[in-house]
């Protein structure tokens, strides 16, 4: 019986949105928008969250960066030494792996093709910390670089500029200053940094290589940073603090002093950051909700100038013997219908959208079922909300008052 | 009695379906728990109508008292006992209908007039169930009027009457068969059965032609045949009509008055009609006056 009701309800229901297919239309216009928009936002915000915890990933995660003065120029303070990178290895707990890092700017050139660009020297271990993929050849080894080998590891963007996209350079000679260096591996494409730098423009190089042939001074003076990645769940500010009291020791800093030297945490940067974008997301989704509750009030509207029509329609349905629940069921399923055809409608567009101007902001597309739940659910309480309550207070009038509106 | 009269039913059950037959007597009440609480909301009785006249049988309810119809209903269709209807209350109120007493048998065609204010439309809403009496008794094939809910009164409507307005009241954009079809959506019946009925109904006031017209796309006398067409497509015995010629010229008002004059004799529907025009009138076998509230004149003519 009761879904007999039902059925009959959800035809009379039918019925009237074709009868009034430009009002149905109308309402679901203002839901697929109101639904579309806040899905989209959101998504393309959790999208952005994600694209910069990304480009931190591509620093290598978990990862510290020691390096000498404070802040980001640290000019003036002493650099570090070989052997400042073996006490934190041997003394501080936590460390999976620790890499000097020596870092200057040199014309690289191959036949008549030049490019200024940085050369890294380093250890083997620091392919792994940084997050190196090998794309063509190998990585150096540990031998080569107590051996202060003259072979080197190129970026993308140094091949193309030296030898030309697709080039197999392996086993080719580049020349930086007086030396010349075999090129034995490319590094797989790692694009852009967070700060908008290109991390494929690049040579890395054993770093006694650089010290002898470049810098001139190979007793392991002078590292720039020492790179250090944390054992995977311990905790990262341990290692800051076991760092820092350490290198205050080793480099004399007096009790009143400031450090001379700060210790890089992409770990933190990373929620400073995510925690940036997310504040940008919730901006974006209390934005979209905005327009969502606009297509809510829009909804509101057509339904409310609707109800003089409607009045009419319900003193005849209610002449001609339906009961008040009968009509009243009767408008339910109508917004029922409305709103879901709406909020379904609004998802559909919702990732059209996402899929296009993912692309356009290069974030990715990230599906989230929270969001679209939301959306759907707000749209479609507004508009079964504006749908019913007209409805019931014409449904609750006597049928001759309904017949006699105007 | 070739016609069986609606009940009420105090103890039984739901929308009448062609095929459902009622359980005995008394088995059904409404739903209790174990404490004798209702555990779902149910009307205290509910209105029991044989779908078809014909197909339904009838039944005894003689130890209902308060539904068991009236000795005299049998010829009558309506009978009012000091009916009154006062608007308002205290200083405001107003008194529209001051105690009225009529009969209205089977078959008749009667035409109510009377001033404007005189309260003929608040008796016509009364009898048509649209509205309920303050006072007194309203006897409808025996069913006691005045004692139904809102939904009960529907429920009369719904399966009994049928209503023609002056102005035509049809939905708007919705083609003729579709308005035609309308009460029929209440009643249950299949797509084939309305569709069937519709235009049986189109045919007998005479545009069977117009059916997928709209409303906006029909004159005023085709839009009023649509209204007729609608208001006897379920086989009603009472037909109630408020100025139904109100908005139609005179050659169309003859039309019109013609087509109910035929569904009074050949089906032999009641009709109960409000009227200010006397040629209007003339077509009825029975002119009621209303003055202040009252009847003030009441004439059979010999047609």
């Amino acid at each position: 019986m009761l879904l007999y009701a039902f059925l009959n309800a959800l035809l009379i229901a039918l019925r009237e949105i074709r009868r009034n297919l430009m009002r149905s239309f109308l309402t679901v216009v203002g839901i697929v928008i109101g639904v579309a928009a806040v899905i989209t936002m959101v998504t393309l915000g959790r999208g952005a969250t994600e694209a910069v915890k990304g480009q931190i990933s591509k620093m290598g995660s978990n990862l510290l960066i020691l390096r000498p003065g404070q802040g980001w120029g640290g000019w003036g303070a002493p650099q570090f030494t070989i052997a400042d990178a073996h006490a934190i290895r041997d003394q501080v707990p936590g460390i999976a792996s620790l890499a000097p890092f020596i870092q200057t700017n040199v014309k690289a050139i191959y036949q008549e093709n030049d490019r200024s660009t940085d050369i890294q020297g380093t250890t083997a271990n620091y392919f792994a910390i940084a997050n190196w993929n090998i794309g063509l050849g190998r990585f150096f080894t540990e031998e080569e670089v107590e051996e202060a080998a003259p072979v080197c590891v190129i970026g993308e963007t140094i091949r193309k500029e030296l030898f030309g996209e697709g080039v197999d350079p392996i086993g080719s000679k580049i020349r930086a200053k007086s030396m010349s260096l075999e090129v034995i591996g490319v590094t797989a494409v790692k694009g852009q940094g967070g700060f908008g730098d290109d991390l494929d423009d690049n040579i890395i190089t054993p770093y006694i290589t650089v010290q002898r042939r470049l810098t001139g001074r190979g007793n392991g003076q002078n590292i720039n940073q020492i790179m250090i990645s944390g054992k995977d769940g311990y905790p990262s500010a341990n290692i800051v603090a076991d760092v820092s009291s350490l290198m205050r020791e080793r480099r004399n800093v007096g009790a009143n002093e400031d450090d001379n030297f700060n210790v890089f945490d992409s770990l933190q940067l990373a929620d400073v950051i995510s925690s940036s974008t997310k504040v940008m997301t919730s901006l974006l989704g209390a934005v979209a909700g905005v327009s969502l509750l606009v297509g809510g009030i829009g909804i509101m509207n057509i339904m409310l100038v609707s109800v003089t029509e409607r009045t009419r329609e319900i003193g005849i349905r209610l002449a001609i013997g339906a009961r008040a629940r009968e009509v009243l069921l009767q408008f339910l399923v109508e917004a029922v219908t409305l709103s879901c055809v709406g909020g379904v409608a609004g998802i559909v567009l919702a990732y059209g959208l996402c899929t296009v101007l993912a692309e356009v902001v290069g974030a990715p597309f990230l599906f989230d079922p929270k969001i679209n739940v939301v959306a759907f659910v707000f749209s479609a309480a507004i508009g079964i909300l504006f749908g019913f309550m007209p409805a019931r207070r014409a449904a609750s009038l006597d049928p001759i008052e309904a017949l006699r509106h105007e | 009695m070739s016609m069986c009269p609606p009940q009420i039913n105090r103890h039984v059950n739901m929308e009448p379906r062609a095929k459902s037959t009622p359980p005995p007597h008394g088995k059904l009440g409404p739903a209790r728990n174990m404490k004798g609480k209702l555990t779902r909301w149910r009307p205290r009785h509910r209105l029991r109508f044989p779908r078809n006249d014909q197909s339904a049988k009838c039944r005894n309810h003689d130890d209902d008292l308060r539904t068991r119809p009236h000795r005299m209903s049998a010829e009558n269709l309506i009978e009012l006992h000091g009916l009154t209807k006062t608007y308002g209350s205290g200083d405001a109120a107003f008194k529209a209908l001051a105690g009225i007493d009529l009969t209205i048998r089977r078959s008749e065609f009667v035409a109510v007039m009377g001033p404007s204010g005189s309260g003929k439309s608040t008796l016509m809403n009364i009898l048509g169930c649209l509205d309920s009496p303050s006072s007194g008794s309203y006897r409808f094939k025996g069913i006691k009027v005045e004692t139904l809910n809102k939904d009960q009164r529907s429920l009369i409507r719904r399966h009994a009457l049928g209503f023609i307005f002056q102005g035509f009241n049809l939905l708007a954009r919705t083609s003729a068969l579709e308005n035609v079809e309308l009460p029929l959506l209440y009643r249950g019946y299949s797509r084939k059965q309305r569709h069937q009925m519709a235009r049986e109904a189109l045919a007998s006031v005479g545009i069977a032609d117009k059916e997928r017209n709209t409303p906006s796309e029909l004159s005023g006398g085709q839009q009023q045949r649509v209204a007729i067409a609608r208001a006897i497509v379920t086989q009603p015995d009472t037909l109630f009509a408020d100025e139904p010629t109100g908005n139609l010229d005179s050659k169309t008002t003859l039309e019109i008055m013609e087509l109910l004059r035929h569904l009074n004799t050949d089906r032999g529907i009641s009709i109960i009609m409000v009227t200010h025009e006397t040629d209007v009138a003339a077509y009825a076998k029975r002119t009621i006056r209303v003055m202040d509230g009252l009847i003030s004149d009441d004439q059979s003519s010999g047609h």
